[in-house]
């Protein structure tokens, strides 16, 4: 595989091996997760000291907060978590977990890439255009978003390089390349495997990586649609969401919910799938419910298709539509519940690792569970329709993306660093990194959740002329919240250093399996050469042979899938 | 004629990821026929600009989509055998339907557009029909997204026919039928939703 | 014939990059396909003489209807597909449809419709 000799374009750049698109995916990412970390910053520290001068920034007007805010909110979705979770941690994990050399299609997967990078390029750009960048809110919702230029004759060029047309056009972009990336995925799994590799023999993070992009491909249609016709409503001069020219702006909004929602789960899915293979392996045991899982997890994609209109119970909605939207937003927490105790069942009566991928593992659960439980709360229209608009529905959704993306990103970090770069982190830095992350998230988040329920509306930039909500305790919960979320920035440093040393400095690790973990991935050399494996392996049972088990008399903690046993 | 179904483990990778292709666009062009719909279940007075539409040159458009769909089929049974120059024959036949397509509907946007029956239709919206101007942003939405698929389409077979001209890559020329029949597919629903339904 | 496939990686012949020899699954006639498909075409055209709207309506969708199972079914070889296929390409997206449609009729056809003045 690796005879033939690269420069360092096609190796680095223009690269087609699955672990470079990887590593590229997950650099943009991050540099975009710094640029909306930033953004979080300047927009919490006015939130909580409304008249000061913001250190690195200056001054904020309510509309650059609004830029901010939604920027904030777009930018972390679909150009932080989408890239990180889907892309990064698919491209590197689905072909090395499957035994097989590349993605089935590489030079698709490269164009993916570059076409992500295109999207990024374009929604920074947006930030810079005459009138600024977009300001109504991550979800786009028309009239806000097509207002000003719902008139039949617009200019076209100045509408097409407005802030909110160009935000339009990366998402299309976006959309474009991660369906580009699922399709890879997904033939990629069906085509790719191992020999022996039957579908129950998959590692429960493929599974997971192919819910996720199958629950994309397949909720992203109306969007992309609804997206063109906001679009055309901008730069033509279109109607489709003018109520005076028979349009509907409720339309965007069902079209955008209906993907928006199963986007949640999109995002979920990687990150399960990375705790369905970080538990069993520091459990020492097997996971729990492997079929259960797979099997929940259909159920909840079929499902989250039907639940989308819980985001619009206050949108004017018809009544009896919430409440079936009500009902199924309460069933879905079904399977997600299951799934979540079939992982603590699975540390139930382990024999626990407590390295610090696990960590990870363990606080995602605990803190995935307010996120989820206050889900609860808010899928019931009754109570939705007050708490609607609130920081309890800010806090709720951090309390839930939050722990998906960065406990989930983590947590493949750290697990697969030794992996992937060859050479050990700072266990100690980690540590460190880890409670610092946790605490700080708590003591950020919990705070929003008083504040909303307490009557404090979001997407407002300054709550001083509101004698209400400038009570003593509001204002001291908004300055916790505001200064944990500085220092859970700052906490990411200890990471970056962590990771900028270990990659060149860490010490080698010598095995190529530190963990003791049965999937394919620790059995290639680490780092994997460009074609992953010297042989590619044949696979003979499922990957989750843990605990004592007896072969030929003597006793084994665990058996790689690709051993095989004499029999 | 045998009818036995392949296993999805035989299932060679490009016709697997153009079958994926096909399902994401059709659910694109789905919700806009749906979005469609509900309007036009809204708006009865939809059913007069309709009737503006030409029936005949969509007929005739649906006839030409038709038949190219049987070029491109029969151009992927000739490329199992690597029948080159069948195979490019009934290539460029799919290709010179399509832009009898295209052309058709090049002169049927004319036409609507001579009449002030525009993308956004000011005239209408001006004498207060701001739902008949919605019709036809539908109108050229629709066709106008179909249009860019015939477009592409014809590009992708463009590649293709390069491809075997140079005897490479025959199997090919199924992935691009494929697709074909895809645009074939949607032009299927598009035409009684947008010319007869009146 | 296959004896030296550019397209097979060596350790990877288990994976199927171009349709294996074997893969010929047989063609239906297309002829006759395109005939009906025709056919249908004109059949659905006479909807012009139609006045009914419920016969109207059964006419043109359901010619659209048999005229799309024709295409995929011959034209795509649907028929020769495993049950994935058949599920991520009908089912799956029948489904979406459908639940789009069901959750957004009740804001659309079931409410007065008043257009908002300018």
């Amino acid at each position: 595989m690796a005879t033939h000799t690269q420069s360092f374009w096609t190796k680095y750049i223009f690269s087609q091996d699955h672990k470079v698109i990887g590593a590229q995916y997950l650099i943009v990412g991050l540099i975009m997760a710094a640029v909306a970390g930033f953004f979080a910053y300047v927009f919490r520290y006015h939130l909580a000291y409304p008249d000061a001068e913001i250190p690195l920034w200056g001054t904020l007007d309510p509309r650059t907060y609004n830029m901010l805010v939604t920027t904030h909110g777009a930018l972390m979705i679909f150009w932080v978590a989408m890239p990180i979770l889907v892309a990064a941690i698919g491209n590197f994990l689905i072909p090395t977990m499957l035994g097989t050399d590349d993605m089935a299609f590489p030079f698709l997967n490269m164009l993916s890439f570059w076409v992500f990078f295109l999207s990024a390029v374009v929604v920074v750009t947006s930030l810079f255009v005459p009138g600024g960048g977009f300001d109504g809110g991550w979800t786009l919702y028309p009239p806000l978003s097509a207002d000003a230029y719902l008139n039949t004759n617009p200019d076209f060029w100045k509408a097409l390089f407005s802030g909110g047309s160009l935000v339009i056009l990366a998402l299309a972009l976006e959309f474009a390349s991660m369906l580009m990336g699922g399709i890879n995925f997904m033939v990629t799994t069906i085509n790719k495997r191992a020999r022996g590799m039957s579908f129950s023999r998959m590692p429960i993070l493929v599974w997971f990586m192919n819910f996720s992009v199958v629950t994309f491909m397949f909720s992203v249609g109306p969007v992309i649609a609804g997206a063109l016709m906001l679009l055309l409503d901008r730069v033509a001069g279109t109607g489709f969401y003018d109520a005076y020219r028979g349009g509907d702006p409720i339309l965007f909004q069902h079209l955008f919910w209906f993907f928006g929602h199963p986007e949640v789960y999109v995002l979920l899915f990687p990150t399960l799938g990375v705790m369905g293979e970080i538990i069993p392996t520091f459990a020492r045991k097997p996971l729990f419910g492997y079929k259960f899982i797979i099997g929940a997890s259909i159920v909840a994609i079929i499902l989250s298709m039907v639940v989308w209109a819980h985001h619009q119970f206050v949108a004017g909605i018809n009544p009896y539509m919430a409440v079936f939207f009500s009902v199924g937003t309460i069933l879905i927490s079904i399977p997600f519940a299951g799934i979540i105790l079939s992982y603590v069942a699975t540390i139930f009566g382990g024999n626990i690792r407590l390295e610090l991928p696990m960590w990870w593992a363990v606080g995602f659960l605990a803190t995935f569970l307010i996120g989820g439980l206050t889900g609860l709360y808010l899928g019931s229209n009754t109570f939705d329709i007050y708490a609607h608009d609130t920081s309890f529905v800010v806090a709720h959704f951090h309390y839930t993306l939050f722990p998906i993306t960065f406990f989930g990103f983590f947590a493949a970090f750290y697990y697969w660093f030794p992996k992937y770069a060859g050479r050990m982190y700072n266990d100690f830095l980690g540590k460190l990194h880890f409670w610092g992350t946790f605490i700080f998230f708590q003591l950020f988040a919990l705070p929003i959740f008083f504040l909303g329920l307490n009557g404090q509306p979001r997407r407002m930039a300054d709550y001083t002329a509101f004698e209400t909500l400038m009570q003593d305790w509001h204002i001291q919960f908004r300055e916790i919240a505001t200064i944990s979320a500085i220092l859970l920035i700052l906490t990411q440093f200890i990471w970056l250093y962590n990771f900028i040393v270990s990659l060149w400095k860490g010490k080698r690790v010598s095995s190529d399996n530190p963990w003791q973990a049965n999937t394919l991935e620790w059995q290639a050399p680490s780092p994997p050469p460009h074609g992953n494996f010297e042989v590619y392996p044949e696979v003979y049972r499922d990957p989750y042979t843990f605990g004592v088990v007896q072969v030929n008399g003597t006793k084994r903690d665990f058996i790689p899938q690709n051993e095989k046993l004499p029999s | 004629m045998q009818s036995t179904t392949v296993s999805l483990r035989r299932v060679p990778q490009g016709r697997l990821a153009l079958w994926l292709l096909i399902a994401g666009e059709l659910i694109i062009f789905g919700s806009a026929i749906v979005v469609y719909l509900l309007l036009r279940l809204r708006y009865p007075e939809w059913g007069a600009e309709a009737a503006k539409t030409h029936l005949s040159l969509g007929a005739f458009n649906t006839l030409v989509l038709l038949v190219s769909s049987y070029f491109a089929a029969k151009a992927h049974e000739a490329s199992l055998k690597k029948l080159k120059g069948k195979v490019l024959r009934y290539l460029s036949l799919t290709v010179l339907c399509g832009l009898i397509f295209l052309g058709v509907k090049s002169y049927e946007y004319t036409e609507k557009i001579s009449h002030g029956y525009t993308f956004t239709s000011p005239k209408l919206v001006e004498a207060g029909q701001g739902a008949a101007a919605l019709f036809w942003s539908f109108y050229y939405f629709l066709t106008g997204l179909h249009a860019l698929h015939v477009l592409v389409g014809l590009i992708a077979i463009g590649f293709i026919m390069y491809y075997v001209k140079n005897n490479k890559h025959f199997h090919r020329v199924e992935l691009v039928a494929l697709y074909w029949h895809m645009v074939d597919l949607i032009w299927i629903f598009l035409f009684p939703l947008l010319y007869i339904m009146q | 014939m296959e004896a030296k496939n550019p397209y097979v990686k060596p350790g990877l012949e288990h994976e199927v990059v171009v349709p294996p020899a074997d893969d010929y699954h047989g063609h239906p006639n297309y002829l006759y396909v395109i005939i009906a498909l025709i056919a249908l075409l004109v059949i659905s055209l006479l909807s012009d003489f139609v006045t009914s709207i419920i016969l109207l309506g059964l006419l043109v969708f359901g010619t659209a209807l048999v005229k799309s199972i024709l295409v995929i079914r011959n034209f795509m070889h649907w028929k020769y597909e495993p049950l994935f296929i058949w599920i991520i390409t009908f089912f799956a997206v029948l489904f979406i449809l459908l639940a789009l449609f069901w959750g957004m009729y009740p804001d659309f056809d079931l409410v007065k419709v008043e257009l908002a003045p300018k």
